[in-house]
């Protein structure tokens, strides 16, 4: 069963189209990443799902709901947590959460589903705090509680590890897992290249259009390129040599290593040749597996 | 519209209000301390008239009738003159307010019931002052004097100005009896001005920046998404601070009362329903104004804006019968206008519903107007 189906969807804002003809389909329990660079009209898209905004044109339903007739129903059926927290941060915990719990019509057994949604994110122990005095991550699961409080079928969220570190990150994406075995539809957007990967499938958008949309394991796979990593000692120096060969593709750092992407016919001892014409030694070269980075940045590129 | 969200929202804005120490000082003590400050320190009561006396009777009961204006209180005297000549230099030097002149024969003029005519002169530059100084002589010779003083005597009143009416030119006033606030007391008419500059500042204020500060914070965002309709959150973001501006007017109304002894004597109730009308206008105005700022800072802004001219419109301090037609037309869309009025009504003359109707009226239609231009207004900007 399908949680979300989008067809055709557009939005122009003046002479500026945020989304541009965009369709794709998602399933009941998955985790379907939304993953493009700040811009590329992810918000905007969610915004129409949430049923926020209207389309310019195209059609869509949420849950089962019309995104242009049902804005409602929708409203009363999702959760969302946005970009930037915005929660109160001069309430605590259980009042933020009470508040919600209220203007979703939780009214039955209120007490009790916050302990639930506590228990969930597991913040419980710090519910009497005021928001502010909290930490980020805390502040991240706060948001995701407020998100599940009213038991929505379909989740949307915004970016929503922006500004938290690496552990708690991982540790928020157990979270989301958790909700989506439970069957909730989890729609995630996110800049975050590692992250998507926890995703089931990833739908590229870039400029406002879908450039790719598959499972990360088969958007790898369709990868015709290949991506050698090098290293060296003055790696800035094998950068600035590699931006200026015409058969590197893409040339990118990474830490102190240098990643490049090049036509599937360029053999590793192709770009050792290249190396050696400007006399630097010992350079570490290996083909590795592509990234999505790597898919994404050349999806993007053609 | 639904009960438990607007309660919800309610709550919800009480938890933030109070949670802050310096905000629950900011809801209530200012206006408090403004009302103190303006019932001791703004009076423009006619004290310390400097009075100078030609008196040509030299009979027991002129001395008398001196005597009650200075037992009043209000005029001393800083001259006995023997000669009219002399009061010039007094005027042009600004030592004195007013001078009265008792003619030869004014006791015994009054005894025999004939007319005996006192002759006051004041001094016009300040047209307000002297018109107060006229108005307490006019009490003193109401409340203090004798029936037969009162029946025959005729007052010539010369009013002075130093530089654009030529001297001792004549216009004799007939000055009326002031009703309503006999000794004409600045206080109670500041005062119960007062109600409406406190009230609408502080609702005002609050209500367009609560909705500002979560625009500005974000956390509109998270509203937005839920299933709550603009009118509730209109509901949720105006009725907090009716009950503040309630529970305002009621603390001010007993230190009115009780402290500043302004006398009261219509009904409190009829003062409690207006003031519920009149907030239903400022909190409106709170919210249209919140639509039209982006940052808390410029809602402050516009809420100077907005307060200035509704004041000076009012007839808080400027009486709007002088003013231009036009102008005092403009002046029935000023809510604060009709809410001063009907304060002041109900306080000094305690009118009662019957008396006020139409102003009630006015209001109301101005509060449903004002609220129905910032609902739709707000529900456009939410998208």
């Amino acid at each position: 069963m399908e949680s979300v189906i989008v067809e055709n969807l557009t939005k122009k804002f003046a002479n500026f189209t945020a989304v541009d003809n965009i369709s794709f389909s998602v399933e009941q329990g998955e985790i379907f990443a939304f993953l493009g660079p700040n811009g590329a009209g992810k918000t905007t898209t969610i915004k129409m799902l949430c049923g926020i905004i209207s389309p310019t044109s195209g059609k869509g339903m949420v849950g089962g709901f019309d995104i242009i007739r049902e804005q409602e129903k929708i409203k009363q059926n999702i959760g969302y947590m946005s970009q930037k927290f915005s929660l109160y941060s001069d309430m605590t915990i259980e009042e933020n959460l009470t508040f919600f719990a209220t203007i979703y019509g939780v009214t039955n057994g209120l007490k009790k589903r916050i302990e639930e949604v506590l228990n969930i994110v597991e913040i419980e122990e710090k519910k009497s705090t005021e928001v502010k005095q909290l930490p980020q991550g805390i502040k991240q699961r706060l948001a995701l509680a407020a998100a599940i409080i009213h038991n929505p079928a379909i989740l949307f969220l915004d970016e929503p590890t922006s500004g938290v570190d690496p552990l708690m990150r991982r540790k928020f994406w157990d979270l989301i897992y958790n909700l989506a075995a439970e069957g909730k539809t989890v729609f995630v957007t996110t800049h975050y290249m590692d992250e998507a990967e926890y995703a089931k499938r990833i739908a590229f958008i870039a400029n406002g259009r879908v450039i790719g949309l598959d499972t990360p394991k088969r958007l790898k796979e369709g990868f015709e390129y290949n991506v050698y990593e090098l290293g060296h000692k003055d790696y800035l120096k094998i950068f600035k040599i590699l931006s200026e060969w015409d058969k590197a593709i893409e040339v990118a750092l990474f830490g102190n290593k240098i990643h490049i992407i090049t036509e599937k016919k360029i053999q590793k001892n192709e770009v050792q040749e290249y190396i050696k014409k400007s006399n630097l030694s010992q350079v570490f070269i290996e083909k590795i597996p592509p990234s999505l980075e790597d898919v994404f940045v050349i999806k993007v590129k053609c | 519209m639904k009960r438990d969200i607007i309660i919800g929202l309610i709550k919800k804005e009480f938890t933030q209000l109070f949670r802050d120490i310096r905000m629950r000082i900011v809801l209530f003590v200012p206006p408090i301390l403004m009302l103190i400050l303006f019932g001791y320190a703004i009076n423009t009561d006619i004290k310390n008239v400097r009075m100078i006396v030609h008196n040509e009777d030299k009979t027991t009961e002129s001395r008398e009738f001196i005597e009650k204006f200075t037992g009043s209180g209000y005029f001393y005297v800083i001259k006995y003159i023997e000669n009219l000549s002399e009061v010039d230099q007094f005027f042009d030097k600004g030592k004195a307010d007013i001078y009265i002149h008792l003619e030869r024969n004014f006791a015994k003029k009054l005894k025999s019931g004939k007319t005996a005519t006192i002759q006051l002169i004041v001094d016009g530059t300040d047209s307000s002052r002297s018109s107060m100084i006229l108005a307490s002589v006019n009490g003193i010779l109401e409340d203090s004097m004798k029936d037969y003083v009162k029946k025959n005597l005729s007052l010539l009143v010369i009013k002075r100005n130093l530089k654009t009416i030529p001297k001792l030119s004549q216009n004799i006033e007939v000055k009326e009896r002031i009703l309503f606030n006999p000794d004409l007391s600045s206080r109670n008419f500041y005062l119960t001005g007062m109600f409406a500059l406190l009230i609408s500042m502080i609702t005002i204020l609050l209500t367009a920046m609560s909705i500002v500060k979560e625009r500005e914070v974000g956390t509109i965002d998270q509203l937005i998404v839920s299933p709550i309709k603009p009118l509730e959150l209109v509901a949720g973001k105006t009725l907090p601070y009716v009950i503040v501006g309630f529970v305002d007017i009621i603390i001010i109304s007993l230190i009115s009362i009780f402290w500043f002894k302004i006398p009261f004597r219509g009904s409190f109730l009829l003062l409690l329903f207006s003031s519920l009308e009149f907030l239903i206008t400022t909190t409106a105005v709170g919210v249209y104004i919140s639509t039209i700022s982006h940052t808390q800072q410029q809602a402050l802004l516009s809420v100077v804006l907005f307060m200035i001219p509704a004041l000076l419109f009012s007839g808080f301090a400027f009486p709007i019968d002088s003013m231009p037609e036009v102008i005092r037309l403009i002046t029935y869309v000023n809510p604060m206008r009709h809410f001063i009025e009907i304060v002041r009504s109900i306080f000094l003359k305690g009118s009662g519903f019957s008396d006020l109707w139409q102003r009630l009226l006015y209001l109301f239609v101005i509060g449903v107007g004002l609220f129905y231009l910032s609902t739709k207004r707000f529900a456009r900007h939410l998208e």
